[in-house]
């Protein structure tokens, strides 16, 4: 082991593939579920980032416009530092370059058609973003190497995304005019930004966190998020959502890492 | 249909001018202001506003609390209760306002500040410690 690789386990401690390895070598069985879970976070990431993007002219306030084209640029930035990843996955998809580039993009149905009102951003904000933002924090200690820094530096962004959407979640509940919406694009977004986890037993999650991919399976996240989105949500009351055993999972696409079909 | 179709509930809020420094070494220096419902907002808001720099800290003060002790060259009365107070000012047009540091001030805000940091002073003014939003804190660059 030449002098850069020693400092290159030294600086990545327990990871089991570093950056030029095979990961289908290390992994094994795993290797799909770490290929799936990192295209359907950098696809998401790119098509969240352009449905933002599509506020960045037109939020109520000024503020609100240039934070939506920060969050934009934030979430395209996402995506930019995962597509990299895909050239270590031989049988990866092909890099996002415009939504048109591929059929199969991995993303969740809502994101396939522009946010159609502020509080419909404000709730992709509160949800989808923090769902993403759950698995994200799962994988800062990943036994796959590459996926550590992008994933440490995605989370100090998203702090600022998690800000805005409580303190925008905390508005629209305030206001008589945009109240109902709020509820109701939450309640549209909720089983989408749930169901990104997948079932309690997901083949995928399971996988990953047995290999160190991940630190927690599907239950755990799904756990995870609900309590994170609880706080976010606590000024709309109580929206009676329901939990990942009450959700119709027939539609689940394991594949698109999507419920609605 | 939500505020896009018609804006009908476009929030009101508070000013917070925003201070933030590049360098630890630095002083914290006025770098603007936003508009925001709330402490979070603001927070959000200033982080996603300012992006020109790479920010070792960032600080949002509501502009409710702030106190003018110097407006264009006049002292102006500024009688506060006892406290610690933040000051900030600036000597020349051309130059931000700049954080100077925190004073414990008892009735008088201006002797205070001036017995602190002298006299000349083009604009002065202050804010009760503790009353700012901490947006970004020792980063080290690590955060945009």
């Amino acid at each position: 082991m030449g002098l850069e690789d020693r400092e290159r386990y030294f600086r990545d401690g327990d990871a089991r593939v570093l950056k030029g390895e095979d990961p289908r070598e290390a992994f094994g069985d795993a290797y799909p579920a770490l290929r799936a879970l990192v295209v359907a976070l950098a696809d998401n990431k790119f098509v969240l980032g352009r449905r933002y993007g599509e506020w960045a002219c037109s939020g109520p306030t000024l503020e609100a416009s240039v934070s939506a084209a920060a969050m934009a640029g934030d979430e395209m930035g996402h995506a930019r530092a995962l597509y990299p990843l895909f050239r270590e996955f031989p049988d990866a998809p092909k890099a996002l370059e415009r939504e048109t580039d591929r059929d199969d993009i991995h993303r969740a149905a809502f994101l396939g058609r522009s946010l159609p009102s502020w509080p419909a951003f404000i709730a992709a904000n509160a949800l989808f973003d923090l769902a993403l933002s759950t698995l994200i924090e799962s994988a800062v200690d990943s036994a796959y190497a590459p996926l550590r820094h992008p994933m440490k530096k995605i989370l100090q962004e998203e702090a600022f995304h998690h800000e805005h959407a409580t303190g925008w979640m905390e508005a629209l509940a305030g206001m008589p005019g945009a109240r109902a919406e709020t509820e109701e694009r939450v309640r549209e977004i909720w089983p989408e930004a749930l169901g990104w986890f997948g079932p309690d037993d997901d083949e995928t999650l399971a996988r990953a966190a047995a290999a160190g991919i991940v630190a927690d399976d599907a239950g755990a996240l799904a756990t995870r998020f609900v309590a994170a989105a609880e706080q976010v949500l606590e000024p709309l009351g109580a929206l009676g959502l329901p939990g990942p055993g009450a959700l119709d999972w027939s539609g689940w696409d394991p594949a698109r890492r999507r419920l609605v079909p | 249909m939500g505020l896009r179709k018609g804006n009908a509930a476009k929030p009101s809020g508070s000013v917070y001018d925003v201070f933030a420094k590049t360098r630890k070494e630095q002083a914290l220096h006025h770098i603007g202001d936003v508009l925001a419902p709330g402490k979070g907002l603001a927070k959000a808001y200033a982080y996603q506003m300012y992006q020109e720099s790479t920010w070792h800290d960032m600080l949002a003060v509501p502009r409710a609390r702030i106190v003018t002790i110097v407006d264009d060259g006049e002292s102006l009365p500024a009688s506060v209760s006892s406290g610690s107070w933040v000051v900030c000012g600036r000597k020349e047009k051309a130059e931000p306002l700049e954080l100077l540091g925190p004073i414990d001030a008892a009735g008088d805000l201006a002797a205070a500040a001036a017995e602190a940091f002298g006299e000349g002073w083009l604009e002065l003014a202050a804010w009760p410690d503790g009353s700012a939003v901490v947006v970004l804190l020792d980063t080290e660059g690590k955060v945009r």
